[in-house]
């Protein structure tokens, strides 16, 4: 089968003044088609840009490079400017972590929603009925209960997570068949976010979606997520299938996450530390977790390890692997 | 140092909250939106019961809007409350006016949830230390680069690490710093406000282990408050669950978690899993007035004729104890299995 | 600091501030001419080797003129608009921190006094209180005061709000520190840029009055003084006045290409985190 989106060596650079710093250095990867693939990593990974890069969200001071960017087998990268526009926001939409700022805070949801059917239909005219009745079914089928209020409220009155689930409703409106989510539940207390979780999984299932479903949190992902690659420093240390990633990492620093995990669930007297800091400058040679890793042997400074094989569809960017 | 009248001994270091209350925007305002109930105040804290034994780390745990970081900044006298009693060291510190606070501001200390915001930008990690001793006289003039130096070291950071400037640390690395900062002039309780949430994950675990080591060498107690269970369950010694404004279940850790009284605290339980948390019809509840009712009708399943017309209440010292006319009595699965449900 | 030089724009202000200070605080010592002395047998001379600037009617040396002119015309300036900064920023500070009814009460004085054009302003206060420099000075300050209160009112609104201050109240610190160590380093920025500024349209203001006669007095030099001279005898020694002005226009040029200069040194500070 093929899949529905292709990264190969995607390499993100920023300059600022005469600096440059490389953000993502060389991620690959590939999303079938209904896939929830999932990005995992802390601050300075590289798991948002990434997302962001994809979709062409980054400003003029980012350089994005790639191999190959393939979505259903064709060139974006090769893709002009308007011709990628009218993809993005109908094949290719974005669930960003903060909702407040996808919406015009002047105007109604019913506006916002009108907007996004109006785009579908441009796109790809179906059947007609007016907008409000699709609208309010949108809004039911995400679970708000009473939609026509929702309709003439403004954002600034809505809450958090009923915002999410307009957010989503808009994205489900335009039937797009890749979804990127940046950490949609990360600002949302935990009952909801247990239930925009759902949410997601539910429509992302009828709408046939890829979703690139970025995060930091590991169960989030665990229980969404297909799929997870786990990034570090810029780049993909792991990737294989979610329970496996979760239960059985092999990489290090993936191995650290679980053990303190674990260690929490276990209530030691003292939780499992990996030490050091994310978000450093990535080293110029070597690996780019040497800093931290408990397990690094000499030869860790010097070698840049490749994605090796440790499983089933499962690979791994680590030395140690190869002995 | 001479002239230190502050109280040390262990039993004097507990703080006793009775039915403290805090209301904002009491005066009613003009075209206020329909989220306030149009120009009623806001409730923050509702006659908050609760006591603090030395030494313990008792964990706040609620979601946003529950009121556990306005309890933790009224404790700390940060907001006046509107009544009730916080009872320390012999005195009512709701009554006390923020001048007569003197040496109370050394007992009690606060780590923020955002690191970064905490310290101020224009001055360096040592001076931001070194003036919390200076202003108590925690140790003499000369001594206090010294000091500063080991309260570095304590946390784990260098002394290079104190030359820089807020922005220049990492999240982690700051928050150290500011547990640095609550420990330096030897306090009694530190509240910490979502101390971790803002922390990388793998950097938590770090930040927690030193805070359980502070409370394990110094005795500090610790007011835990989030609304991550799974932190709370590890570091806390006992737990207090909030509902908008009211504590509605209280117990040691095991007790809270292993076998939850109140429906609302199984409800968070059960978020953690994939399990679908189950909740009740909100349309058709009547309740004529809120303060002589439980807050959490209108989702219980539980509900019974009692909750709309009577508030039950807790009681701040028992072992155990939910605000509940029905609670609940069969045991949890505990939190793995709950986990495990969902895959 | 390294920001600041490679802005070039804020680079060339800060140049030609330079300049200008260096040339006003030595200048009059290194020439050899009087300000004051009339010298009739070289009235009304062009700009030549002897008199770089020229002299007017009085046979007097423009450049020698101008160079006290100036120094008289910032250090009015500088002393009217340092005054109201002080003033200012602490009525403000101290309003937005405390609030209260003196607070309230000094906001609505500084309301009344921005209310008035600034020009306008001046010319009353120093009609009423009376012609000289220390009075242009005050009126400098007057006019000034108001900008700097509420300037610093607002941005101490935003800033006392931040956890820092928070921290430090319960920490016990006194309101004073908190005012002066916790909010006012973190709205200085913006002051500092509002004093350049000031200095600027103060050199202005002092220029107008005493062009009009309501400042310096003859036969004392002030950039005003020696533009009303040459507006007399434009036609017959354009070099008075085209140099005089041109004079305050590149104090002034340097003045806000350095007050650029350090609003772009400091924000880019505040957002340097990614």
């Amino acid at each position: 089968m093929t899949p529905l989106v292709e990264v190969h060596n995607l390499r993100t650079t920023f300059s600022i003044g005469a600096r440059a710093v490389e953000a993502v250095r060389g991620v690959s990867f590939s999303i079938a088609p209904g896939e929830v693939f999932g990005l995992i990593g802390e601050s300075g990974s590289g798991k948002t840009v990434t997302g962001l890069s994809l979709l062409r969200l980054l400003p003029d001071h980012a350089a994005v490079t790639a191999d190959a960017l393939r979505f259903r087998g064709e060139e974006l990268i090769a893709l002009s400017g308007e011709a990628f526009r009218a993809l993005q926001g109908i094949e290719l939409a974005m669930i960003f972590q903060d909702p407040v700022g996808s919406f015009n805070p002047a105007k109604t949801v019913a506006w916002h929603l009108r907007q996004a059917i109006a785009r579908r239909r441009r796109h790809s005219p179906d059947a007609a009925g007016n907008w409000q009745d699709e609208a309010t079914e949108l809004l039911r089928d995400v679970g708000i209960r009473a939609p026509d209020r929702a309709l003439s409220s403004y954002p600034h009155q809505l809450s958090g997570g009923m915002l999410q689930r307009v957010l989503i409703a808009m994205v489900v409106a335009l039937r797009p068949s890749f979804i990127v989510a940046d950490e949609p539940t990360t600002n949302l207390d935990n009952l909801v976010e247990r239930q925009i979780l759902d949410l997601i999984r539910a429509q992302q299932r009828k709408l046939g979606a890829s979703v690139l479903f970025v995060t930091h949190d590991l169960a989030v992902a665990g229980e969404i997520c297909d799929r997870i690659a786990v990034m570090y420093a810029g780049e993909i240390v792991e990737i294989g299938p979610a329970r496996e990633v979760l239960e059985h990492p092999r990489h290090p620093y993936a191995e650290g996450l679980r053990q303190t995990s674990a260690s929490l669930e276990r209530r030691d007297e003292y939780l499992y530390e990996l030490p050091g800091e994310p978000g450093g400058r990535a080293p110029a040679q070597g690996c780019g977790f040497l800093a931290r890793c408990p397990k690094a042997i000499a030869a860790c400074r010097t070698t840049h390890p490749a994605l090796i094989d440790v499983g089933a569809d499962h690979v791994s960017r680590c030395l140690l692997h190869e002995r | 140092m001479s002239g230190d009248q502050r109280i040390s001994t262990s039993a004097d270091a507990a703080m006793q909250v009775r039915d403290l209350t805090l209301d904002f925007g009491a005066a009613r305002r003009f075209g206020t939106s329909r989220h306030f109930g149009g120009g009623r105040a806001l409730r923050a804290l509702d006659a908050v019961s609760i006591d603090i034994a030395p030494g313990e780390i008792l964990g706040v745990v609620g979601e946003s809007g529950s009121g556990k970081t306005t309890l933790g900044k009224t404790l700390l006298g940060a907001y006046r409350p509107t009544s009730g009693q916080i009872l320390y060291g012999g005195q009512d510190l709701a009554a006390l006016p923020p001048r007569r606070w003197g040496r109370l501001r050394r007992d009690l200390q606060m780590v923020f949830q955002d690191p970064l915001s905490s310290f101020n930008p224009r001055f360096t990690i040592n001076s931001s230390l070194a003036l919390p001793l200076r202003l108590h006289g925690v140790c003499a003039k000369d001594r206090i680069a010294d000091q500063v130096a080991s309260l570095l070291r304590r946390v784990g950071l260098g002394a290079e690490h104190g030359a820089r400037y807020p922005h220049e640390l990492s999240g982690g690395q700051l928050q150290r710093v500011a547990i640095a900062r609550a420990i330096s002039v030897d306090p009694r309780i530190i509240v910490a406000d979502e101390a971790v949430s803002k922390l990388d994950v793998s950097v938590r675990a770090q930040v927690l282990n030193l805070l359980k080591r502070m409370n394990r060498e110094t005795g500090v107690g610790l007011l835990f408050i989030t609304h991550d269970l799974g932190v709370a369950r590890f570091l806390c010694d006992r737990i207090a669950v909030m509902y908008f404004g009211r504590i509605v279940e209280i117990g040691t850790t095991d007790a809270v978690f292993g076998t939850p009284r109140h429906p609302y605290t199984l409800s968070l339980l059960r978020a953690r899993s994939a399990a679908v948390a189950t909740e009740a019809d909100e349309t058709g509840v009547q309740v004529v007035d809120p303060a002589q009712a439980c807050n959490y009708a209108a989702r219980c399943g539980r509900r019974i004729a009692s909750c709309t017309t009577s508030r039950p209440d807790l009681a701040p010292d028992a072992a155990h104890a939910a605000a509940c006319f029905v609670p609940l009595t069969e045991r949890a699965p505990p939190l793995q299995e709950l986990d495990a449900l969902g895959q | 600091m390294g920001a600041f030089f490679t802005n070039k724009l804020a680079l060339v202000g800060t140049m030609i501030t330079a300049i200008v200070l260096a040339a006003v605080v030595a200048g009059p010592w290194l020439s050899p001419y009087s300000p004051t002395d009339a010298d009739f047998l070289a009235l009304l001379s062009p700009p030549n080797l002897a008199h770089p600037f020229g002299t007017d009617s009085f046979g007097r040396d423009v450049l020698t003129r101008i160079l006290y002119g100036a120094r008289v015309s910032l250090a009015v300036s500088a002393i009217g608009v340092l005054m109201a900064a002080l003033a200012g920023s602490a009525a403000g500070l101290v309003s937005a921190y405390r609030g209260g009814w003196t607070a309230a009460t000094l906001m609505r004085i500084s309301d009344l006094l921005f209310s008035f054009p600034s020009f306008v302003l001046a010319l009353f206060l120093v009609v009423v209180f009376g012609f000289g420099t220390t009075n242009i000075a005050v009126s400098i300050a007057l006019i000034y005061f108001p900008l700097f209160a509420r300037l610093s009112r607002n941005m101490a609104l935003v800033v006392k709000d931040e956890p820092w201050v928070q921290a430090a109240q319960l920490m016990g610190q006194s309101t004073f520190s908190i005012i002066g160590r916790e909010i006012l380093p973190n709205i200085a920025a913006p002051l500092f840029v509002q004093i350049a500024l000031g200095v600027a349209f103060g050199i202005v203001i002092e220029a107008g009055l005493s062009f009009l006669g309501l400042g310096v007095q003859p036969p004392n030099p002030s950039l005003g003084t020696i533009m009303a001279d040459g507006r007399e005898y434009f036609q017959r020694a354009p070099w008075v006045l085209t140099l005089s002005g041109a004079a305050i226009s590149i104090a002034l040029l340097g003045l806000n290409l350095l007050s650029d200069g350090i609003r772009d040194v400091m924000d880019p500070k505040l957002r340097a985190r990614l």
